[in-house]
């Protein structure tokens, strides 16, 4: 695929974020370049969603194609917190649309494909080295495609930084902030043949996901500090197991694969239900992953020239599966954003501080959720108390139900405290 | 242009394009838009656009508050207000 020397809109990365940005500008018209540094399909950790997901596909014009593919359709969550079990359905809210638990590189793919017949050109195994901001107004961005040693450069008037974990643009331009009070860490692995929690709370065998939904399995880690927790993803294929843990819970795991498989394997027996959901289950050889320091935030989310996006603008503890959703938030809003922008090239400030707001307060609510601890206070969270005003009422029960699950929200019931009838001073 | 002009041409931007799943009735002036479900943060951002574009306004981030768009006469106290600036 040759890519061309300028275009509208460059989008780096090709996960949800990214594939959605490309579809929605696509679409309205615009010429669109992503670069990938994979090639699809490829698998990512992540595979729970909440229905929420569903209008951002609607509006891409991509549901059809999601609902065709026969994803398992979850029941709800089950949570074992320190305890106290309890079970969550998505029925109880209203939601008449299924929440999904999808297998990464099938879901990102079909995303990704939909995008290419939208019309974006999709430049597979390429990397984005770095991007040039002083031929403002607009930006350069320099790749390379992977195994190619000579680099090359594309102009463009924005760049969409939907790359994930990587954050080119973020890192680039120091902007990324490592969350001090969240130094965790998350080891998982895949199983094939666990058994699974249904919505009555029973254990079936995976065979059975067929005729009785799964739930999603979510657990605390005791004596793993007071935040640790589990989670147990039921697929098609196998079953996406994974541990949340303080950095300094496990520090004393040293050998690399073979010690981080060992450690893993031996944390899932310490959990009863999940040793019970586990007992004749086998790890797929491999597939055990390790991140370190995942939880970061990005000072600036949009600048002359730039959007970051999904994971690339910051990432929060993934508890309560808003990741995949959060991202295909802000890769509508900063469509819209640059779609307002390229219509009114005087009025980048304004909708770049618009997209920048909406975006950071959303954050900083998934901050309250998720962590443990969280100032309250600032303007941030003024903000997310706004940003929660315009979530439908569904959602927000939904979040506030959520929210009662485990004893992480403390922050999260203090934040939303009068921030329930509009017209509120 | 009367407020209940920019009311009436509102209601009818909202119905047709910004609710994913339209309500039965159309919302009344004082239908609480978000409470209802009928608009949501997706909506916000295409009621934005249609009001900037419609009556030559220009909406700041600091508009954004639930108070200026809760209701359809919200809506419209806020087209008011920023074009006579």
């Amino acid at each position: 695929m040759t890519i061309p020397e300028k275009c509208d809109v460059v989008v780096v990365g090709g996960g949800p974020a990214g594939s959605m940005s490309a579809a929605y500008l696509s679409q309205a018209g615009y010429e669109v370049v992503l670069l990938e540094k994979q090639k699809h399909p490829r698998n990512v950790v992540g595979e729970s969603l909440i229905p929420d997901f569903w209008k951002y596909c609607d509006e891409a014009k991509v549901s059809d194609k999601i609902t065709a593919d026969g994803f398992i359709r979850k029941a709800g969550g089950t949570v074992d917190w320190h305890g106290k079990s309890q079970h969550l359905a998505f029925k109880d809210f209203g939601y008449t649309r299924p929440a999904l638990h999808v297998e990464r590189d099938r879901f990102d793919h079909i995303l990704l494909q939909h995008a290419r017949e939208s019309g974006a050109r999709i430049c597979e195994e390429v990397t984005a080295l770095e991007v040039d901001f002083s031929a403002a107004p607009g930006a350069r961005l320099t790749y390379r495609p992977v195994g190619d040693s000579r680099s090359a450069q594309i102009d463009c008037r924005f760049v969409v930084d939907a790359s994930g974990q990587n954050s080119v643009i973020a890192r680039q331009l120091g902007l990324r902030v490592i969350d001090e009070d969240f130094r965790f860490m998350s080891v998982w692995g895949y199983f094939y043949d666990s058994k699974y929690v249904a919505a009555d709370g029973q254990i079936y065998p995976h065979g059975m996901a067929g005729k009785v939904p799964p739930t999603t399995y979510v657990s605390s880690v005791p004596g793993a500090g007071a935040w640790g927790w589990c989670w147990h993803i039921m697929l098609r294929e196998w079953t996406s197991v994974g541990l949340v843990l303080p950095v300094d819970a496990v520090k004393s795991v040293r050998g690399g694969q073979p010690a981080w498989e060992e450690y893993f394997l031996r944390q899932c027996q310490a959990l009863p239900r999940l040793k019970t959901l586990l007992e004749s289950a086998r790890l797929a050889p491999g597939s055990v992953r390790v991140i370190r320091d995942y939880s970061y935030s990005s000072t600036r989310v949009a600048g002359p020239g730039f959007f970051l996006v999904g994971d690339a603008a910051g990432f929060v503890d993934p508890i309560f599966s808003i990741g995949v959703v959060l991202g295909m938030y802000s890769a509508r809003a900063a469509t819209w954003a640059i779609d307002r922008i390229l219509r009114s090239p005087d009025r980048l400030a304004d909708h770049q501080a618009i997209y920048t707001h909406q975006l950071q307060a959303r954050m900083e609510l998934s901050r309250a959720l998720a962590l443990p601890q969280y100032e309250l206070g600032s303007k941030a969270t003024r903000d997310a108390k706004q940003a929660m005003q315009f979530t439908d009422t569904q959602a927000r029960s939904l979040i506030e139900a959520a929210s009662k699950l485990t004893e992480r929200s403390l922050h999260y019931h203090a934040l939303v405290e009068g921030s329930k009838s509009p017209g509120r001073p | 242009m009367p407020d209940k002009d920019i009311a009436g041409s509102l209601t009818q931007y909202i119905m047709t394009e910004v609710t994913t799943a339209a309500p039965a009735t159309a919302p009344s002036p004082d239908t609480p838009l978000v409470d209802s479900g009928i608009v949501d943060s997706l909506g916000l951002f295409k009621l934005i656009a249609h009001i900037e574009d419609e009556y030559k306004i220009k909406i700041q981030p600091e508009d954004i508050l639930i108070e200026n768009f809760a209701t359809i006469n919200a809506i419209t106290k806020l087209i008011r207000s920023k074009a006579s600036k």
